[in-house]
């Protein structure tokens, strides 16, 4: 009995303890708030004479605030977050201040962290703060085994140097997914430059997903002068990349596209099979015509609607062959081709 | 000119205010969509900075709100972010007169700003 009540006293006291150390805490961070906004808001409209670059006074208070490591970290949080939402002098001003107090060694400290959700927090305030210096240490991270640290750290690279970032693309060897591959188009999207010359290298990565990616980052960006290297890609071993080199193939089509595609069809399964029809719905002429009427009586009912589309789509020659298809009124055909048709004028 | 700004970030909806100040107008400031349809009501403000997400109205119910409330027509540049550009369409059908992607300038949303007022 005595043991229990011991036992719950502990419980109460340990709860008393951790309820006022929050609120103390809590006090002080609402004391700081206000510090670090006026701070933050003079730094933002700073405007630095003669060009000597920024350099705001700093009050006694603040100085004396950054002897603490919360404070240190809300400021940071601060600064984070006024970067991401301000561009101009504004952002850069905010940039210059976290420069100035030498907010960056925090940072860097946490990608030495075991714990991977400090060293990811570690890489987005570098990469946000535009430490371009730390650039080296977060390249190591990119094929890292912890996920979250390898995507935070391959994300860092590209918005630290754009296009020169995709280097990592060498050596990584965890596959990336098809989210990391998402983001990572869509920063790249909003980079100055052009793709690296060594692009038409990563195809031949022993990496499956460096090879998909990359024929992503070919369509995406047109780049015609590999189409060569992509034509390749119709034999690579894995499906995925075949399939991904005959969606890119429709972005960066020649004359000999459509004949490159028809003479690797037989040997694809299914679903390869329905992207070389897709594509051919785009690039396709007449000259096609013949092939893509053969597939009307492909084992799949996919298939044959996606041949039937691609004929539609080539023109009023493709729907004469719709039209004077000998099975045209049995069924499936008297429902895939009308259709067909209708999918074109849509 | 009376400005309605609704934005949840406190280091954002600060600077819009110190620069609207800036230029002369007065600021009414909300940091959730409900604050801003309330303060809208009560201030009946000019014009309108929304941002899009916001917790309890978002910014297109703001827009919604405001364009059936008021015969008047009151300008609404509404703050985005990358990749929301299916949503600034909607704003757009739904009344907005300009939009602003983050990160952005505070020069630039002044300069917008004295775009959209009445000659």
């Amino acid at each position: 009995m005595m043991s229990m009540v011991g036992i719950l006293l502990c419980v109460i006291g340990f709860m008393l303890l951790y309820l006022l150390r929050k609120r103390k805490r809590k006090r002080q961070m609402d004391k700081w708030r206000p510090r670090l906004d006026h701070l933050l808001q003079r730094a933002i409209y700073w405007e630095p004479d003669n060009g000597a670059g920024l350099s705001v006074p700093i009050p006694f208070r603040i100085s004396r605030g950054m002897k603490h490591p919360a404070f240190r970290q809300l400021l940071v949080d601060e600064l984070v977050k006024g970067k991401k939402g301000l561009s101009g002098t504004a952002g850069t001003n905010l940039v210059l201040l976290f420069n100035q107090l030498r907010l960056g060694k925090d940072a860097e400290q946490k990608l030495k962290s075991r714990k991977w959700h400090l060293q990811a927090q570690g890489i987005q305030e570098l990469a946000i703060m535009e430490q371009q210096r730390s650039s080296a240490r977060i390249y190591q991270l990119t094929n890292t085994q912890q996920e979250l640290v390898r995507i935070e750290a391959q994300s860092a690279i590209v918005q630290l140097h754009g296009f020169e970032g995709l280097r990592f693309l060498d050596i990584i060897d965890h596959p990336l997914s098809e989210w990391q591959q998402i983001q990572l188009l869509r920063l790249l999207a909003r980079s100055p430059g052009v793709l690296p010359e060594k692009t038409g290298d990563w195809l031949t990565s022993t990496n499956e997903s460096v090879r998909i990616f990359t024929l992503k980052l070919i369509a995406e960006h047109r780049q015609q002068e590999l189409h060569e290297a992509v034509v390749s890609c119709l034999e690579d071993g894995s499906h995925q990349v075949r399939g991904q080199a005959i969606r890119c193939l429709r972005e960066i089509y020649t004359s000999t596209t459509a004949g490159s595609l028809i003479r690797i069809y037989a040997a694809q399964i299914s679903s390869c099979r329905l992207a070389i029809l897709e594509t051919l719905g785009h690039i396709g002429s007449e000259e096609d015509i013949g092939f893509l009427n053969r597939q009307l009586t492909e084992e799949e009912n996919r298939l044959k609607l996606e041949a039937a589309r691609a004929l539609a789509r080539i023109g009023p020659k493709g729907i004469q062959w719709l039209d004077q298809f000998p099975l045209s009124a049995t069924y499936p055909w008297n429902e895939i081709i009308p259709q067909a048709k209708n999918d074109r004028t849509t | 000119m009376r400005i309605l700004v609704a934005e949840d970030e406190p280091i954002l909806i600060r600077t819009i205010e110190l620069r609207l100040k800036k230029d002369g107008h007065e600021v009414f400031l909300a940091t959730d969509g409900q604050q801003a349809l309330d303060q809208f009501t009560a201030s009946l403000p000019d014009m309108i900075i929304t941002d899009i997400m916001m917790p309890y109205a978002s910014g297109l119910e703001i827009i919604s709100f405001v364009r059936q409330q008021t015969g008047k027509r009151i300008p609404v540049i509404i703050l985005s972010s990358m990749g929301q550009e299916d949503v600034v369409l909607e704003a757009f059908q739904l009344g907005a007169d300009d939009y602003i992607t983050k990160p952005f300038s505070p020069n630039e949303l002044s300069v917008r700003v004295r775009r959209l007022l009445p000659a």
